[in-house]
């Protein structure tokens, strides 16, 4: 390859290479340098002072944090979890061919299509204790003896949010997983029923190992997202009832923009931030392993 | 030579033009549920044929509202000239250098003309960083046409309010009392009408936390009570902000209700479907038996963003809706409480909302929320501790005493 050539290659990837450093990576280095100082806007003669890892020390001994962070793996756990299994069923049900099938399909992708905070103000009336529909069919089908405060109970409130989670994005879910689908070889399929295998023995043996990249891949965006809840928790309990669902999007974002202190909301963005690091890497890894 | 006077034409050329030019101010402001601001804006831009006003409606909840104005102004954005602010953020947004001190503009004897515990509010290191528009406090609404059924008067005491609240929800197949006790800001200011009024406080002058006191243990359990040992109150009242109350008490469905004054206005009008309308009655709210009447004052404020490009016209818009004329319009249409203190006695006010008279007291004597730069991380932990209690995870002495440990940690960080 000549050097000329090599050069005009360069010059092509440039654009979009400093577009991601000034929109990605310097934000990234700027809100760890600033996790460093102790800033509080509301005292601007203070100004920004170096700390070091001090921010980072108190970190660790902040019970809120810890609180925070298992609220975040409890949501992403079962919203991830939950996704998946009705995702796949979605997805093959999309697979199979019958009347209606394009309606069907573009249906399903409608609450994706929602954005988050119209879906949460949707879900905030259904769940709520005085006028939602969720207690009237509840009552209605005898489930429960009198309308709840779903968002009001530390024993709901999660589990009320997740639902609304995985109503958002299953859709989601299952489209990733119906590509997966669509790469499997029809020919596997008929080879297989020739062989008198059942349905079942199909899709374990054939559609499970087949799809498990694609698997990996769609929780892999689920997880990294889900782990990142804001918008849903903030408008719908905004961390309450008690903080049971404050996660650490929304602590961080406390920090920031109702305590004004830049310093240790940073810490608890860069903190968020390692663990998505480090479950993407992990799921990273894991999916090389099967490539091979 | 010839290209300084060249210059000099075009400048002068650019101060004609801009003379013509209109101005558009923007007026960053919380949801009305009344719908009048954009009357008043109208008769500020008839009067004003330069000076255009746009509005931006903030959203309901006083938490989020803080937030979007943070992000406006930590970013030194100028889009917004005018902030409608909360009676709790001028220290807070004041101390950050965010806002234009108005002492200016609004001299002592013109102040002396308005409420002095809103005026306070506004004040933060010696400088007026607001102006008050219209003034809240909470108040107590109760169903008047029930009430003289069953032979009773208005609650004055915290046991004359269960009592009455726990009768009516009995025969009349209603919840006795609903409030505000959501996890956000709204549920201090309940808080610490229950705390005021039992001889509470958060902070004594020294800035000693006084947030354990046994005054502050009872009156969180009373609050708990009401939910979940007296059972007036429902439940759900945990995750109710002002307008769930509000239309729980427009459909007939509650006896008595905490609100603010803007309540009053809608369940009034059969029009925007109020079921109670004429069959209801205000009065301060309830105390212990020993205690003092107390409400938390509230109230909106109106302030110049120091990054505003256009902060003389700003300052007009502001004399505007402060006025007595506008003031009393906002009080008479939009029911709004004034700042001034004079229209409590106008003669026509009174004529449209005879219950002016009977409250002023309660408002003048009204109190603001701890006034610290540090307040809303404050009223953040106190929120969440609170919660706890009244949904039950934590008992109110708990509760508290974590509260107090959490705040002292910060202060002394």
């Amino acid at each position: 390859m000549g050097v000329a050539r090599k050069k005009t290659y360069y010059y092509f990837i440039l654009p979009s290479f400093l577009t991601i450093l000034l929109l990605a990576v310097y934000p990234v280095f700027h809100c760890v340098y600033l996790s460093l100082h102790t800033i509080d806007l509301k005292l601007p003669h203070v100004g920004q002072v170096f700390v070091g890892i001090q921010n980072y020390r108190y970190l660790t001994g902040d019970g809120r944090m810890w609180r925070a962070l298992s609220n975040t793996f409890l949501f992403t756990g079962g919203s991830v979890a939950l996704e998946l299994l009705l995702g796949l069923g979605i997805a093959l049900l999309m697979h199979r061919r019958f009347r209606g099938r394009g309606l069907f399909r573009a249906s399903v992708l409608v609450p994706w299509a929602i954005p988050t905070v119209v879906a949460g103000m949707m879900w905030a009336w259904i769940y709520h204790d005085q006028y939602g529909v969720f207690n009237y069919l509840l009552t209605k089908l005898g489930v429960v003896d009198g309308y709840i405060a779903w968002l009001g109970t530390t024993k709901t409130a999660m589990f009320s949010l997740i639902l609304a989670d995985v109503w958002k994005t299953t859709p989601f879910m299952a489209l990733l997983l119906l590509a997966g689908l669509q790469m499997i070889p029809h020919e596997l399929y008929e080879a297989a029923k020739i062989d008198g295998a059942g349905c079942f023995a199909r899709f374990s043996r054939i559609t499970l190992p087949l799809l498990r990249s694609t698997i990996l891949v769609a929780l892999l965006f689920r997880t990294m997202d889900a782990f990142r809840i804001f918008d849903l928790v903030f408008v719908l309990t905004h961390g309450g009832p008690g903080n049971s669902t404050e996660t650490m999007s929304l602590y961080g974002y406390k920090y920031l923009f109702s305590y004004l202190e830049f310093g240790y909301g940073s810490a608890l963005a860069v903190v968020t931030f390692l663990w998505v690091g480090l479950i993407s890497t992990v799921y990273i890894l894991v999916i090389r392993r099967i490539g091979r | 030579m010839k290209r300084p006077l060249l210059l000099l034409f075009l400048l002068g050329l650019s101060t004609q033009c801009r003379r013509d030019e209109v101005t558009t101010l923007t007026f960053a402001v919380g949801k009305d549920p009344i719908g009048y601001h954009q009357t008043l804006v109208a008769q500020f831009e008839s009067a004003h044929p330069h000076i255009r006003v746009r509005l931006i409606e903030m959203p309901e909840s006083s938490t989020q509202q803080h937030n979007s104005y943070v992000t406006y102004l930590s970013s030194r954005d100028p889009s917004i000239d005018i902030y409608s602010i909360d009676i709790t953020w001028p220290s807070e947004f004041g101390a950050a250098g965010w806002l234009l001190p108005l002492d200016t503009f609004f001299v002592e004897e013109e102040l002396d003309h308005f409420l002095p515990g809103p005026v306070e509010g506004c004040r933060w290191g010696g400088n007026l960083f607001a102006v008050p528009w219209f003034t809240d406090a909470g108040i107590l609404y109760y169903r008047k046409d029930l009430l003289e059924r069953e032979n009773l008067s208005p609650p004055k005491t915290w046991k004359e309010l269960t009592e009455r609240a726990e009768r009516l929800q009995a025969r009349h197949g209603l919840y006795g009392f609903v409030f505000q006790a959501q996890q956000y800001e709204g549920l201090i200011c309940n808080f610490l009408e229950y705390l005021w009024a039992n001889h509470g406080r958060v902070l004594d002058e020294d800035g000693t936390l006084l947030i354990d006191s046994p005054e502050s243990v009872q009156a969180l359990t009373f609050m708990r009570d009401l939910i979940h040992r007296l059972r007036v109150a429902p439940e759900g009242v945990t995750i109710h902000k002002e307008e769930d109350s509000r239309q729980i008490f427009t459909e007939g469905r509650a006896a008595f209700m905490r609100n603010w004054p803007y309540a009053w206005a809608l369940a009034q009008s059969e029009e925007k479907g109020s079921k109670v309308a004429g069959k209801v009655g205000i009065c301060p709210l309830p105390h212990p038996q020993n205690g003092v009447p107390a409400a938390c004052l509230g109230g909106w404020n109106l302030a110049v963003s120091r990054f505003s490009e256009h902060p003389s016209e700003a300052v007009q818009f502001i004399k505007f809706l402060t006025s007595y004329e506008v003031q009393k319009e906002f009080a008479v249409e939009g029911g709004r409480l004034p700042t001034r203190k004079r229209l409590y006695e106008d003669e026509e006010v009174l004529g449209e909302c005879p219950h002016y008279r009977d409250l002023y007291e309660a408002f003048i004597s009204a109190r603001p929320r701890p006034v610290t730069p540090y307040y809303s991380k404050l009223s953040d932990i106190l929120q969440i501790e609170i919660h706890q209690a009244l949904i039950g995870t934590k008992i109110p002495h708990e509760a508290l005493r974590s509260a107090k440990t959490k705040i002292e940690e910060f202060l002394s960080k």
